[in-house]
């Protein structure tokens, strides 16, 4: 076990940005029409929001970052650490960070790196961040900017992939102060690395023109080799099997129990995972965000996206237990604070 | 007396008729519901939203449904994790061609499991 305990670190501000185009699982879609109702009611997946044409990881994280560092009137030039994760960045070459790093007017005293992790990508960038501002002097800060455009690699004729996953992008600023610990436990098994994936595109099978060729490979899976997959029921049982003791094992280590959290925030990966992993947990739904209704899997953005949409306000100083799971396979979970008036932005853009 | 009589008569009867089916019972986890073919057709059943309740009986060829795909054996797999405690995989799921067999093939895991 990944499990560790982080002080003197805490979060300022988050903010999320997702496109205002929407599309509607009931009136379109790969899902045939008869069964659209049922496949709604059963994923919990009704509205998802798709960027324009155009519109990066990239763009949404930072308009999510331009609007949260106004709300904080942060100076700039105190940034040392931009952190970018996401597995759909604007370019193979050069990493986004950097992009992001001069698109936001940060300092050149600022370290700047993309990581490459999907639905899990959240709770591992805060730990990461927090690690990093922990070896800075007092009073640096740092950003964390997770986000996928998950509609641009996945088949609109695939009913088992595409009508589960949203467009988002989200800023999250952190600062080294006086903050009280949070604590967290990372896990991976890389034996199920083929559970989600794409084939083709990377460098040990480059693009080539048998990538474009779309195929059937099942009723309803239309999709070519640069077209996400994802073993759904395989997926399920990762998350049945490890995410409830990973959480179990970090209130352990934190001293912790369940109830200790205002929330728990989970991946929105859809209804049927995260329902059954909330009823063997015990928590009742008020605890247990779900916000897959309005905005489907937001892919690495959905902890954030569910955090800002459930508190609103951050009235009090409250606990929270974060879990995200997903590609790679990777996941993890975190116990955290937020402090009374922590800024929490939400827009559409 | 008599009445205690009847049900000290229905226990043995029980258990004489499918003394694996109590072990399984009482072996189980504490959150699963009780194994009952009845039941379970039932649970199954509700899985689904186009197919008449009524054609659910042990001998359906339940793969052989206009209904039938990976999403509804999604469902079906969940239902079972959650009211059974009990892991099915794709695999696992393409052995049961009837609703009875299913069922056979959970009572097994759940034995297994204890």
């Amino acid at each position: 076990m990944a499990l560790s305990r982080l002080e003197g670190c805490g979060i300022a501000g988050i903010s999320v940005r997702m496109p205002r185009r929407i599309q509607d699982n009931l009136l379109e879609g790969p899902v045939p029409e008869k069964d659209r109702a049922a496949y709604v009611q059963a994923t919990g997946i009704r509205f998802r929001r798709i960027a324009e044409d155009g519109v990066s990881s990239g763009d949404l994280c930072a308009i999510a970052a331009e609007s949260l560092l106004n709300k904080l009137d942060w100076d700039k030039s105190q940034i040392r650490v931009l952190v970018f994760i996401s597995q759909t960045p604007d370019y193979l070459i050069p990493n986004t960070s950097s992009l992001l790093q001069n698109r936001l007017g940060l300092s050149k005293d600022c370290m700047a790196m993309d990581v490459n992790l999907g639905c899990s990508g959240y709770v591992y960038g805060l730990h990461l961040l927090m690690s990093l501002l922990n070896s800075m002097e007092p009073g640096a800060k740092g950003l964390l900017l997770v986000g996928d455009v998950s509609s641009r690699c996945t088949s609109p004729l695939d009913k088992s992939v595409y009508p589960i996953f949203s467009d988002g992008g989200s800023a999250t600023a952190l600062m080294r102060d006086d903050s009280g610990p949070s604590w967290f436990n990372l896990q991976t098994d890389g034996s199920g690395w083929q559970q989600i994936m794409i084939p083709d595109g990377g460098m040990r099978s480059p693009f080539n023109e048998a990538s474009l060729m779309m195929e059937q490979e099942g009723e309803g899976v239309i999709r070519n080799r640069l077209h996400m997959r994802l073993d759904g029921i395989g997926v399920f049982h990762f998350a049945q099997k490890e995410v409830l003791p990973n959480l179990n094992k970090l209130l352990e280590f934190a001293g912790k129990k369940m109830e200790d959290a205002k929330f728990v925030i989970v991946h929105q990966a859809n209804k049927l995972i995260i329902e059954n992993l909330r009823k063997k947990a015990g928590v009742n739904q008020e605890r247990w965000p779900m916000i897959l209704h309005d905005f489907g899997n937001a892919s690495s953005a959905s902890i954030p996206l569910a955090l800002v949409k459930t508190l609103g306000d951050v009235t009090e100083d409250c606990q929270l237990l974060l879990s995200g799971f997903g590609v790679g396979l990777s996941w993890g979970g975190g116990f955290i604070s937020l402090k009374k008036g922590t800024v929490l932005d939400y827009g559409e853009c | 007396m008599r009445f205690l009589g009847v049900h000290i008569l229905n226990l043995v009867l029980f258990i004489g008729s499918n003394i694996e089916l109590w072990e399984t019972q009482m072996r189980m986890n504490q959150d699963s519901s009780p194994l009952n073919q009845a039941d379970f057709i039932q649970k199954f059943a509700d899985c689904f939203q186009q197919t008449e309740p009524a054609m659910f009986v042990p001998e359906l060829e339940f793969r052989k449904l206009d209904e039938w795909g990976s999403m509804l054996a999604l469902i079906v797999i969940a239902m079972i994790d959650s009211d059974y405690g009990v892991s099915v995989s794709s695999a696992d799921l393409k052995e049961a061609e009837t609703v009875g067999q299913l069922y056979d093939l959970i009572a097994r895991k759940q034995q297994n499991e204890a």
